[in-house]
């Protein structure tokens, strides 16, 4: 398992949101169905759950009743696009290149307006069922009195976590932010959350042929991001590990908490550093 | 047919009479932009009018997606909607599925729609045929998909397909000074591996736009025999087979005549030839020569006397040898087996 394989389509014109629970799974899968489906968006919309760690472990999980899930969901109606002799239309035509850039408008148009769309489903959801994600894009962990943060999408939320809470008692203030919604990105909400800390590390499970940095993409994804929308220029360092499904161990989090520490301390570090290679 | 099939009643389309009672009413007019003598727009035209108005048609990519409906234009007077190229298969099925399924809940009312799914050469006898097939062995659903056959990847200037017939000058065989002949494939023959390779198939037929009423009532029957079914339908392309399109319905007629592309059909196993195809086999009509069909196109110039005796031969032995003379290609034991 790596994000490679989502984050190919991620300029296609496809929402992309990863999930680090089996709960978050359900629930972003009624979400995404309301966000998908809402005509001001009408986008395809992908949901990663990753690859064993998610998909073929057990875990408890709160089924909403089916009153509520109708309720939040109502049955899908394709209104003037259903394909039936009552209703005459021509479905997906041949676009030639002279209409790529109307239609490459539209796509912009939907992500103006996704972020807006995807707080409002968010808010209803929590409604409806009562169960808060709060910020709907990425959810911050002791990121308070934190100096530096980590960042990352999926799974890997779990080892991150455990780790911080050791190093926390170690007196070490770190942080950690999961980004959930990838496309769009919050560029906004997240170039103002970041530019309080001393220093970033973003943990790509991906790698990004080519880049600037030769990073991952989520690294210049955040470094693009603060760019624009950050008052300070944290250093941030990327960081590339747990591909394959290799696991990102607690030692890991260690090693790349250190290496953010000493960022912030304003001693230079690669900009790319990867983790848990082997030989 | 067994009890566990679920099947579905259709609309019971009754043949046309004579060309005097074909409806006037078209269902895919103006609005496209396909050549002069475009044989494959003809049928569309004669698919959609056989069919009639409770009717959707899905059309996988080829000429007929592309030349047929451009951006905010369309020909199409039932719905019609794109599918991938090698999907006009699982499309129909899908599309079959979904009808029942809608009706079964009540969203929509309970009437048989006829569910067409168009597909090219290119996209039927060689991407698509993994996905035909799959739907020809589902007797559940009711469809037809028909193939137009102008024997290239007519769309996208002419290469070769599965089936392009011997010898043929495309885009990916153009004849050489070292090597004449580029194509050594035989022509695919589809309509046989659609009712050999899928027994419960109830409806298989060959058509060709040179005979318009045949053509029509072999679709009203298609679409009226239940399960999925197919048709083969030849056309003549006169950008890719290189000729003057004023010849597109005469060349039509000459590969029924020369016995290359015999006309038939198959219900519920039953093989009936019909039209000229008919008479070949039962004498009353003698094969013209395959010279008057090849010569009057531009796609065969390069054949010498020696390709054309070769392209006879085997026509002949289609007709001479095959256990099923035209149609299936065994041949009888006692002639295949060498002496031993």
């Amino acid at each position: 398992m790596e994000h490679n394989d989502a984050l190919a389509v991620r300029d296609l014109g496809w929402m992309l949101t990863w999930v680090d629970s089996a709960q978050e799974a359900l629930d972003t899968a009624l979400i995404a169905y309301r966000v998908a489906e809402d005509r001001r968006i009408f986008v395809p919309l992908a949901i990663s759950c990753d690859g064993a760690f998610l998909t073929h472990s057990q875990a408890l999980v709160k089924i909403p009743a089916a009153e509520q899930v109708k309720k939040f969901l109502p049955p899908y109606n394709r209104g003037d696009l259903l394909l039936h002799p009552d209703n005459v239309i021509s479905v997906a035509p041949q676009v030639n290149e002279d209409w790529v850039m109307e239609i490459r408008r539209q796509n912009y148009k939907v992500t103006e307006i996704a972020c807006d769309v995807i707080r409002e489903v968010y808010a209803d959801f929590e409604k409806t069922f009562g169960r808060k994600y709060g910020n709907p894009f990425f959810e911050e962990y002791m990121t308070g009195d934190a100096e530096v943060v980590l960042l990352g999408m999926g799974t890997m939320s779990t080892p991150v976590k455990v780790a911080i809470r050791k190093l926390r008692e170690e007196g070490k203030k770190v942080g950690f932010v999961r980004l959930r919604w990838f496309r769009p990105f919050a560029g906004k909400e997240i170039g103002k959350c970041l530019e309080r800390f001393k220093a970033v590390g973003v943990i790509d499970r991906d790698f990004s042929f080519g880049s600037p940095d030769l990073s991952g993409v989520v690294a210049t994804e955040v470094r693009s991001a603060m760019y624009s929308n950050s008052s300070t220029r944290p250093p941030v360092i990327g960081f590339i590990g747990g591909l394959g499904g290799r696991e990102v161990t607690v030692p890991d989090v260690e090693s790349m908490t250190d290496i953010v520490f000493q960022a912030a301390k304003g001693k230079a570090q690669p900009l790319t550093q990867w983790i848990g290679l082997r030989g | 047919m067994s009890t566990f099939v679920d099947e579905k009643p259709t609309q019971n389309l009754e043949a046309f009479k004579g060309v005097k009672k074909v409806p006037h009413e078209e269902y895919y007019t103006s609005g496209h932009r396909t050549c002069q003598g475009c044989e494959s727009a003809q049928i569309m035209k004669l698919m959609a009018k056989a069919a009639g108005p409770r009717t959707i048609v899905l059309g996988s990519t080829g000429c007929m997606y592309v030349a047929n409906t451009s951006y905010y234009s369309t020909p199409w007077g039932v719905p019609w909607m794109h599918t991938q190229l090698g999907s006009s298969g699982s499309s129909a099925l899908g599309a079959a599925a979904a009808f029942r399924v809608q009706m079964r809940k009540g969203v929509m009312k309970d009437e048989p729609i006829n569910v067409i799914a168009f597909c090219g050469d290119g996209g039927g006898a060689d991407m698509g045929l993994g996905a035909i097939s799959a739907t020809m062995c589902h007797p559940d659903y009711n469809l037809l998909i028909l193939m137009y056959d102008n024997e290239s990847y007519a769309n996208t200037d002419v290469q070769i397909s599965g089936t392009s017939p011997y010898g043929v000058n495309t885009s990916f065989s153009t004849p050489g000074k070292v090597k004449r002949i580029m194509n050594h494939r035989w022509k695919k023959n589809m309509a046989p591996l659609m009712m050999v390779g899928h027994p419960t198939v109830k409806y298989v037929s060959t058509i060709s736009t040179s005979y318009p009423l045949q053509a029509m009532n072999s679709v009203r029957k298609a679409l009226s025999a239940g399960g999925p079914t197919f048709i083969h339908c030849l056309n003549p392309c006169p950008k890719g087979w290189d000729f003057d399109p004023v010849l597109s319905f005469q060349l039509g007629e000459l590969a029924v005549n020369t016995g290359i592309f015999p006309l038939y059909e198959v219900e519920c196993g039953k093989l009936k030839l019909y039209g000229k195809t008919k008479d070949i086999a039962n004498g009353r009509f003698k094969r013209l020569p395959v010279r008057d069909y090849l010569l009057k196109q531009g796609r065969f110039a390069h054949f010498i006397e020696e390709d054309i005796d070769y392209f006879q031969s085997k026509i002949d032995e289609m007709w001479d040898k095959w256990l099923v003379p035209g149609i299936i290609p065994l041949q009888k034991e006692i002639e295949a087996t060498p002496s031993l």
